[in-house]
């Protein structure tokens, strides 16, 4: 379990997602553990892979705190909206429709062979100042942060989903921040990172009062996440872009796939 | 004090915080292997409030259960005290249009937290 959670970790920190997508098919498949303590354990995962690799992140100035703090707000505030609304949705319909948009999503990222990086600013941005620069073979380029509104319509759809069909929604914030905000990808992988420790902890402190998260399962699995991430995140940063990408265009495939697996069984 | 220098001492509070809880849950992790803790037993699942497994852990002296609860704790707590933080940083440099929002974040996050605890 410790060596599948440090892989969970090292991953997790590279591709800007929380691991869940390793973490609970182990869980379940492989120790035979209830789903329900697996998604609890899965949540701390998060905690774990983002705390684990924000501090790297910060100081290697890949992570936009401006801009996290920001698009925090979308998260957070669909969290709420999913948690309120969960009731009275029917998910398969959800499963299947953003399983075939990551679907399409994870085609568009293939096909784009360079990395965004753009000067230009929305004018939220320029008033916020969330414009940065980041390390490119050591030296640090400017990027600007187009979209920002459209990105934080994207990020509440995001933090609904989390809460309505229980997964991290790493794979989303990527997405919108590399796609939609054409931000760099690696900037985008780490702010994500930096952002889905905020969205797990509400539901994850939830999740602990009520006495779902063992730690019999979740300490071993948190540590292997803190170890992971830590050396993912040290690596990340002198990875080519391209191979980040790959992996996490692969790693969207089965996400998809599972979701519109899931939609077309749910109940069943 | 730059933006730089605030990304710096929140990612060492980060860095401190996730080695704490890192340390508890590995010492709660070796002292529930020698306990002879089997994974076997969460097959089911079985609701307990996390007050009757602390009351039970206290009283069977299950140290390894005790330690990962407090480990678990500030490791879910680590976001939101990251949150706060970076709020007050902000207020501190005087950049109120962004310490607001960080402020409302921390306020979003207090309203999810409740609407958890209320379920």
């Amino acid at each position: 379990m410790m060596l599948i959670s440090i892989f969970a970790g090292f991953l997790g920190a590279i591709l800007g997602l929380g691991g869940g997508i390793i973490v609970i098919p182990t869980l379940t498949l492989l120790f035979g553990i209830d789903i329900r303590y697996a998604i609890a354990a899965s949540l701390v995962s998060i905690i774990a892979t983002s705390s684990g690799a924000a501090a790297s992140f910060l100081k290697d100035h890949l992570t936009n705190l401006r801009l996290a703090v920001v698009l925090e707000v979308g998260t957070v505030f669909g969290a709420i909206v999913g948690f309120l609304i969960a009731s009275k949705i029917q998910n398969n319909w959800l499963f299947i429709l953003f399983g075939s948009f990551l679907l399409y999503s994870s085609y568009a990222m293939f096909r784009r062979k360079n990395d965004s990086l753009t000067q230009e600013n929305h004018p939220w941005s320029e008033s916020l100042k969330l414009g940065s620069s980041y390390p490119v073979n050591g030296v640090l380029t400017n990027y600007g942060v187009p979209n920002l509104p459209l990105g934080i319509f994207i990020m509440t759809l995001a933090g609904s989903l989390s809460a309505l069909l229980g997964i991290g929604s790493g794979v989303f914030k990527v997405m919108a921040m590399d796609g939609v905000m054409k931000l760099p990808l690696k900037v985008s992988s780490a702010t994500s990172n930096f952002m889905i420790g905020v969205t797990a902890s509400a539901s994850a402190g939830a999740f602990f009062l009520r006495g779902d998260i063992r730690t019999e399962i979740a300490a071993p699995v948190a540590v292997g996440i803190i170890i992971g991430s830590f050396f993912g995140a040290k690596i990340m940063p002198k990875l080519p872009t391209q191979i980040i990408r790959q992996c996490f265009v692969a790693v969207m495939l089965i996400v998809a796939v599972q979701m519109i697996y899931k939609g077309f069984n749910y109940g069943s | 004090m730059e933006v730089n220098d605030l990304e710096l001492r929140i990612s060492k509070v980060l860095r401190m915080g996730v080695l704490l809880s890192g340390l508890l849950l590995l010492l709660a992790w070796v002292l529930n292997t020698i306990d002879g803790t089997s994974l076997f037993i969460f097959k089911d699942y079985d609701h307990l409030e996390l007050l009757s497994q602390l009351s039970i852990a206290y009283r069977n002296k299950q140290w390894g259960i005790l330690i990962g609860f407090l480990g678990l704790g500030s490791l879910i707590l680590l976001p939101v005290l990251r949150v706060t933080l970076t709020s007050i940083l902000f207020f501190t440099e005087k950049e109120h249009k962004i310490g607001s929002i960080s402020l409302l974040v921390l306020i979003l996050l207090f309203i999810s937290f409740l609407l958890g605890f209320k379920s």
